[in-house]
């Protein structure tokens, strides 16, 4: 019976993780057997998790049931998967499983391969406490997998805790979720106040707060609790710290899955579970996205640690998927269903490829990192020679993240461009039509410094001389870490041609969410995409297409009208060229560092040692201002601190105080009954 | 008749108590915590007796012979292996104290009149009596410097929560009582331990010296 399979497929992908973790930690001692059954567990789990998705999205036949129920207090932990859940639950299981495949030869090497078993648990509880998130049907089950899911991530961070680094930023991201989880808390409460039951059914019904501050507070909260996790601006001081600190293997999963959970409760509770939102939620939320597109991007080119310049773009990504909510949120508000589709569609579709690409560009870095035991690109380079297949896979991913045609960036981001145009054409508000085309021009502003961010990365790793001994001794991955790469890049090609795929998909989804209508139109077919009322159309294979007969055409003008091809030593004015005399990363991103100044505001420390116009010694150091680090948190956590020293008075270290305290307590108590009685 | 013997015993329980705070010496504090808790468990035979409840007259027997004997004989020893007998200045002195206690005292009668309906005759008696020790065990806590003391002052405010257990609704189901009483003997043994550690470690039984702790 398929009724009961999907009645039970979510209790055995749990019974699956924990029982092979169990018998994992019971290896633990011997690192490459517990960590090859954890990530077994884990694959096999995600699996089963996968089609159960997948089945959801096709029939939209739901499963629900109950996990635990403790039967003194009535309360019961329960599950239930809708359209919307099923979308996080496969985009979270197409990553999954590559990085389980991945993880089994990338977690053995290294120093901290003697604690790989203890990963491979923690990478099979992170996948699993982020299912439970997509699938809690309640409070308690929800801020349970919540905080399950960021104990495992700050475990895993502190992975190198030898080194400070890891420390610092795995009590950055557990203080930050404290923060976050206290909102959340914080705006369930106020729900649950004029509310029966703490299950999603009745809280997030949409009918329990009337329109007005109250509600918009409650907003506010939520906004800023899912913001930490999503790696919002100015919330995502976080991600830059924690993602270069965790392994690789983790780092893609954080940065392609686990901030999804934030979007995840953006769209669950601020977008579709306190009714119509208002047209300043959308607007807000638009403004973030728009701040964390092109800032993200913005710092992700001042980067030279290739993990570092990855969170970053995780961080514009995150800004990209939250413009096409907030697109859609004004549009809900305002009552257009049709525009809210295409601006949801496009995020929801964002959400998927952000995921594979970004996994991909892990992964792929992960071996980078691996081959040269460094992860400061300045000191890679003509890699493309020792590590063809790896250099490959990073530029199908550095293509899709740039939103180049016919990858499945572009795909994604063009449908959130139609739909910033149509908005603007068919909307009446003035602030609509203001703020529509202003965030298109910045996501096109965002998709070229992308573009020039991974040039330079994929130039200046992959391109020209090998800059370090290491990286002259660099060697390919082993299959192993290959095959997942191989099959992400495969997934971003093909959805990159046939967007239909996914997007016939997506109908039902945004077509379950409340007030949105999906235009019947959206998909014509596998390899078109298209808004309603026939708006614009594109055919990505044709454009694909195009692309090639134009190289085809180049190739063959060379051919023809060209010369024959002359081999010589490049011209070095006389000296020797090697690779001291490359471009470097600084050097490439810095005409961008100049331009954007404003933002940037760097400083630069020049000094040269010997006579002043024939020095024998020159160093050159820039650095850019931390501006949120500067300004916001740096007086935040000296407030804290500050109030903290004056809260020790209190915490004299006296038993006798303590103690006086408590009968001061007690004392205040009875005399309040005397003076109540 | 029965009543009358409930509330002498009460009443002699908070003489106990009032002789604890003007006690200096520590075998006498102890012994008149036996004498406190063998009231108590008076309080519970009467009680038992009149109203022929069994599981009240097992919980007297329990009370006397735990908190009456046990207790008080392991707590001498303690006393007796580190050999200090005598409390130092308490940080207030004797007479103001006492005057202290005597406010606590009706403030807890005053209290016990407004708490729930059924408080009247000796039942408003014996809650005024434990809520009165009960404030004056924590008061006693406060202001004395001796580990020995102060464990001596929980007990007595553990024996205060009995004894409104026993004045509100005539005891606490058995269960509860001995997982209490095991609670207590428990608490007894690892505060004894932990004397010996203080004592051990600052040459002194003085807590006011575990500020010194404080990072």
């Amino acid at each position: 019976m398929p009724d009961s399979w999907l009645g039970w497929a979510l209790p055995a992908a749990l019974a699956i993780r924990l029982g092979s973790a169990a018998v994992a930690l019971a290896f633990a001692r011997r690192a490459g057997v517990g960590r090859d059954i954890a990530l077994a567990g884990s694959a096999l789990a995600s699996l089963v998790t996968g089609g159960l998705a997948a089945s959801v999205l096709a029939t939209g036949q739901g499963p629900s049931g109950t996990l635990l129920r403790h039967a003194a207090s009535g309360l019961a932990v329960g599950f239930s998967v809708d359209r919307l859940s099923a979308w996080f639950l496969l985009v979270l299981a197409v990553l999954a499983i590559p990085v389980a495949v991945y993880s089994r030869a990338y977690l053995g090497h290294g120093a901290s391969a003697g604690r790989s078993g203890f990963v491979g648990v923690g990478l099979c509880a992170l996948v699993g406490a982020v299912e439970l998130v997509f699938v809690a049907d309640g409070v308690i089950g929800f801020l349970f997998a919540w905080e399950l899911m960021t104990l495992v991530t700050t475990a895993l961070v502190a992975t190198e805790h030898e080194r400070p680094q890891p420390r610092r930023a795995a009590l950055l991201y557990l203080g930050l979720s404290h923060l976050a989880t206290g909102c959340l808390i914080a705006g369930f409460l106020l729900l649950a106040r004029r509310s029966a039951s703490l299950a999603f059914a009745q809280l997030l019904a949409g009918d329990l707060l009337p329109p007005g501050p109250e509600r918009s507070g409650v907003f506010l909260l939520f906004l800023a609790g899912f913001g930490v996790k999503a790696g919002m601006i100015p919330l995502h001081v976080w991600l830059p710290e924690a993602h270069p600190a965790a392994p690789t293997a983790v780092s893609a999963l954080m940065s392609a899955v686990l901030i999804k959970t934030g979007i995840y409760g953006l769209y669950r509770v601020c977008a579709f579970g306190l009714g119509v939102p208002s047209l300043s939620w959308g607007v807000l939320i638009l403004l973030c996205g728009a701040a964390s597109a092109i800032l993200g991007v913005l710092y992700a080119l001042m980067q030279h640690d290739i993990k570092r310049l990855l969170a970053y773009h995780s961080i514009e990504n995150v800004g990209i998927i939250l413009l096409g909510l907030g697109a859609g949120m004004m549009a809900l508000s305002a009552g257009r269903g049709e525009l809210a589709a295409l601006g949801i569609a496009a995020s929801l579709f964002h959400v998927l490829n952000h995921a594979l690409f970004k996994g991909l560009l892990f992964l792929g870095a992960g071996g980078v990192v691996m081959a040269t035991g460094t992860r400061n690109i300045e000191h890679m380079g003509g890699l493309i020679r020792a590590m063809p297949w790896t250099a490959l896979f990073f530029l199908v991913g550095a293509a899709s993240i740039s939103a180049l045609p016919p990858l499945n960036g572009f795909a994604s981001e063009w449908l959130l461009f139609q739909a910033f145009l149509y908005g603007f054409q068919v909307s009446q508000e003035a602030l609509v039509r203001f703020l529509f085309p202003v965030a298109g021009a910045l996501l096109a502003l965002t998709s070229a410094l992308a573009a020039a961010c991974f040039v330079k990365a994929f130039g200046i790793t992959f391109l020209a001389l090998p800059r370090s001994e290491a990286a002259r001794a660099a060697h390919e991955s082993p299959w192993s870490m290959l095959a997942p790469q191989a099959a992400l890049a495969a997934a971003c090609v093909a959805l990159g041609l046939a967007p239909g795929l996914a997007l016939r998909v997506l109908g039902p989804v945004t077509g379950s969410l409340p007030g949105v209508t999906p235009p019947p139109g959206l998909v014509l077919g596998a390899f078109v995409i298209a808004p309603p009322e026939h708006f614009d159309h594109l055919v990505p294979p044709l454009v694909a297409l195009a692309l090639l007969v134009g190289l085809a055409a180049a190739f063959a003008l060379a051919r023809v009208a060209g010369r024959a091809v002359r081999l010589a030593p490049t011209w070095g004015c006389g000296g020797e060229l090697d690779a001291r005399t490359e471009y470097t990363a600084t050097a490439f991103s810095k005409p961008l560092m100049l331009i954007f100044a404003a933002v940037y505001r760097p400083t630069r420390k020049v000094e040269t040692v010997g006579e002043a116009h024939f020095p024998t010694e020159v160093k050159y150091e820039a650095e850019i201002e931390p501006t949120f680090e500067r300004y916001l948190y740096a007086p935040l956590a000296r407030a804290v601190m500050n109030a903290a020293s004056r809260m020790k008075v209190i915490q004299a270290g006296s038993l006798h105080a303590y103690l006086a305290y408590v009968i001061a307590l007690v004392l205040g108590l009875v005399l309040l009954l005397w003076w109540r009685g | 008749m029965s009543q009358d013997l409930v509330v002498l015993c009460a009443a002699g329980m908070l003489v106990t108590a009032y002789l604890m705070v003007g006690q200096k010496a520590l075998f006498t504090a102890i012994r008149l915590y036996a004498i406190q808790s063998v009231l108590l468990g008076g309080v519970a035979l009467v009680m038992g007796l009149a109203g022929h409840n069994a599981h009240l007259l097992a919980s007297a027997a329990l009370t006397i012979g735990l908190k009456g004997l046990l207790i008080p004989w392991f707590l001498m020893r303690v006393i007796d292996r580190i050999g200090i007998r005598r409390e130092i200045e308490p940080f207030l002195n004797v007479p103001s104290s006492l005057l202290i206690c005597l406010g606590l005292t009706v403030v807890g009668y005053r209290v016990s009149t407004r708490l729930a309906d059924g408080a009247q005759g000796a039942a408003h008696h014996v809650i005024g009596v434990s809520l009165s020790m009960l404030l004056m065990g924590l008061f006693l806590m406060v202001t004395r410097r001796k580990a020995v003391t102060q464990i001596l002052a929980l007990l007595t405010v553990e024996n205060s929560v009995f004894l409104v257990a026993l004045g509100a609704t005539s005891g606490m189901p058995l269960i509860v009582e001995l997982g209490i009483s095991f609670d207590v003997i428990v608490a007894v043994l690892v505060l004894g331990v932990l004397v010996h550690r203080i004592v051990d470690r600052f040459d002194s039984m003085d807590v006011s010296r575990l500020s010194k702790l404080k990072g």
